[in-house]
């Protein structure tokens, strides 16, 4: 994000449309906030991240202090001159920077040769996030992140350290309401699913692979430098000791996915206060999130392998503005029953739950299957049999590879379908994840039919949609007449 | 509304110049590769028939993708703007009919490369929230028209 000053032009004025328009979300109850300088903990923020960025010449000049001789010398000297430089130009920068909000915008300038100033209007403020490091939360001050529809989770303002009360003075300036109320509806994610989030994370599967390749290299390089055999001499066989190789990466991967889904979900927390959704998570790093409910035009909803056994899911968000960010980001139900789904999204986010005299579930025909199954079986029954051809050892491959390809076809078939009532779209696909996505029907932002010339012939046509966060969801091989239905449907109405 | 009338405009002719000159970009190094590979396997002790069936496939799939798949993608082409919505109907193997409802509209460009001056052709790039969509040929005349009738459409307010 360019440090210029950036002012997004406001659209241009309202023209007759069928669609009401959006009140307007922050009516700022004072006007302005006097200029003002960050907490003092932004002068110790400052001069840590000069400590960070100096490491690296400190490394060097440890190293040469210490081939001199004079090492203690040298760490003295070093402490005592960085310490100074890193909180004098660390005071410096804390007191040139400032935020403010005049002309009904919140203006933030920063830096000392060259002065930076960020504007951002009220009306284009979504919320003011709340992240709290371990420096943060040392001094109780918070981080905000002023977040428009185009930044990501780093805001397009950053104040590093504002205390409390400063905090609501801010957000009540800028037109944003502070959470008072205490009944508001709340869903927690409790130590006993955090766990279970753990055990099943979908990393998992992206890890192995990894994980995998890291202890074949390992094994190749024991090899290579003849230190495998003392390795291979505590193994009884060959097999036996890549088996165990596998199920030592395995394991890995599952403690790696396991800590990483800790450190993102501790503590997670939704609340929903009015028209915003307000979610907390994170262990070293907390985090708060503000999410307006009309930017919700939609939510996904993943099935893991490890999950669907289990009649579990995750949730996200589709929110325009988060579609670049890391899942946990936009993470709504960390994991949450199936069952539950409808109820939770009653009351969490309401424009997107069924309304219980549900619309058929409409799912590909019969004389589908074979267009799913027989593409992919065959490539890679091809692929297999030249591999088989190139290396006679990988024959097993053919008839394994094969079967499973052929599954994971009659599963894509199986999870397929789509359902459109009168408030949301329900498109669903997937073979070894399954994953749902709930939509607005009149908030996509674009939708397609698609037809080979062999599916028309065979009166198939293929139905995909794009929803705000450049989420696409596909369903493939729907009776045409079906997917024109659904298609017509689809389109805006005057 | 007309509500099943497919789209009725096509591109300009000369896009299948600008889509036979983007399929160059590939096929030309594929010709090149595979005539070098054809004459080093000549050297070789492989069965004569390999390298004269090699260079045959390579030629085969360059016409393809410079004469049969520009003709094709032209033919295919459709667009029109009505008030709410913009259709787009297009492709070679697969026919996609896409439509984007002018209100999630966030901005519209004209784009232009050194091929398509040569040609006296501009691309519409149709930007959304969720992604992009291109016009990838049309006359300058008719792209400034379509450009600022879909802003000038666009300019209802929407709460992305």
């Amino acid at each position: 994000m360019s440090d210029e000053a950036r002012e997004q032009p406001d659209r241009p004025g309202p023209a007759p449309s069928g669609e009401p328009a959006p009140a307007p979300e922050h009516q700022p109850s004072s006007p302005a906030l006097a200029p003002r300088r960050l907490h003092p903990a932004g002068a110790v923020l400052s001069a840590l991240d000069d400590v960070r960025n100096a490491i690296f010449s400190i490394v060097v000049l440890l190293v040469l202090g210490s081939q001199s001789g004079n090492l203690g010398t040298v760490l003295v000297l070093l402490g005592v001159v960085g310490a100074a430089v890193a909180v004098a130009t660390g005071y410096i920068r804390w007191r040139a920077e400032t935020y403010e909000i005049a002309d009904r915008s919140i203006r933030h300038r920063h830096g000392v040769i060259s002065p930076d100033e960020t504007v951002v209007p009220l009306a284009r403020v979504h919320s003011i996030d709340i992240a709290q490091g371990p420096v943060q939360r040392l001094f109780g001050v918070n981080e905000l992140h002023v977040q428009t529809a185009g930044g990501g989770e780093k805001g397009e303002i950053v104040l590093r350290a504002v205390s409390p009360t400063e905090t609501a003075r801010l957000r009540a300036a800028a037109g944003l309401p502070e959470t008072i109320a205490t009944d508001l509806p709340e869903w927690r994610l409790s130590p006993r699913r955090l766990i279970l989030v753990g055990l099943t994370a979908p990393q998992l599967g992206m890890l192995l692979p990894l994980v995998g390749g890291a202890f074949a290299v390992g094994n190749d390089l024991l090899g290579q430098q003849g230190a495998r055999d003392t390795l291979a001499d505590r193994l009884p066989t060959e097999t036996e000791g890549v088996l165990l190789l596998i199920a030592a990466a395995i394991v890995a991967a599952w403690v790696l996915s396991f800590l990483g889904s800790l450190i993102a979900f501790a503590g997670f927390s939704v609340t929903r206060d009015g028209d915003h959704l307000r979610i907390h998570r994170g262990f070293l790093q907390r985090r708060a999130t503000s999410v307006p409910l009309r930017r919700v035009h939609a939510v996904s909803v993943a099935e893991g392998p490890l999950r669907r056994p289990f009649g579990l899911c995750s949730v996200r968000l589709e929110t325009a503005g988060y579609g670049s960010e890391p899942s946990a980001a936009r993470t709504l139900f960390p994991l949450l029953p199936i069952a539950g789904l409808d109820a939770q999204l009653a009351i969490f986010v309401p424009a997107l739950a069924g309304t219980g005299t549900s619309a058929e579930f409409t799912r590909p025909p019969r004389r589908a299957i074979r267009r799913y199954i027989l593409p992919g079986t065959l490539t890679v029954l091809l692929l297999t049999i030249a591999a088989a051809l190139a290396w006679p050892v990988a024959w097993p491959t053919i008839p394994v590879l094969t079967a499973l390809a052929a599954l994971d076809g009659l599963a894509r078939y199986r999870s397929a379908g789509s359902q459109l009532d009168s408030t949301r779209l329900l498109l669903r696909q997937g073979s070894i994840t399954r994953r749902t996505l709930i939509a607005r029907p009149t908030r996509l932002q674009d939708h397609s039919f698609a037809q080979t010339t062999f599916q028309r012939e065979a009166e198939l046509a293929d139905i995909s949609i794009t929803v705000a966060s450049g989420t696409t969801s596909k369903v493939a091989h729907l009776e045409a007449t079906a997917a024109t239905t659904l298609f017509n449907r689809l389109r805006p109405t005057t | 509304m007309t509500h099943d009338s497919e789209p009725t405009n096509r591109l300009p002719s000369q896009a299948r110049l600008l889509f036979a000159g983007r399929s160059l970009a590939w096929a030309a190094p594929l010709v090149l590769i595979a005539f070098t590979g054809a004459g080093a396997l000549e050297q070789s002790d492989a069965p004569g028939w390999i390298p004269t069936a090699i260079r045959i496939a390579a030629v085969l799939i360059a016409l393809a993708g410079l004469v049969v798949e520009p003709q094709r993608r032209w033919r295919n082409w459709r667009y029109e703007l009505r008030d709410d919505e913009i259709d787009l109907r297009r492709g070679v193997l697969v026919i996609t009919r896409t439509l984007i409802p002018t209100i999630r509209v966030q901005h519209v460009d004209t784009q232009r490369t050194w091929l398509s001056d040569q040609l006296g052709l501009r691309s519409v790039v149709i930007h959304t929230a969720g992604g992009s969509h291109r016009i990838p040929a049309l006359r300058p005349d008719e792209a400034t028209r379509i450009r600022d009738r879909i802003a000038q459409l666009a300019q209802r307010p929407d709460d992305v």
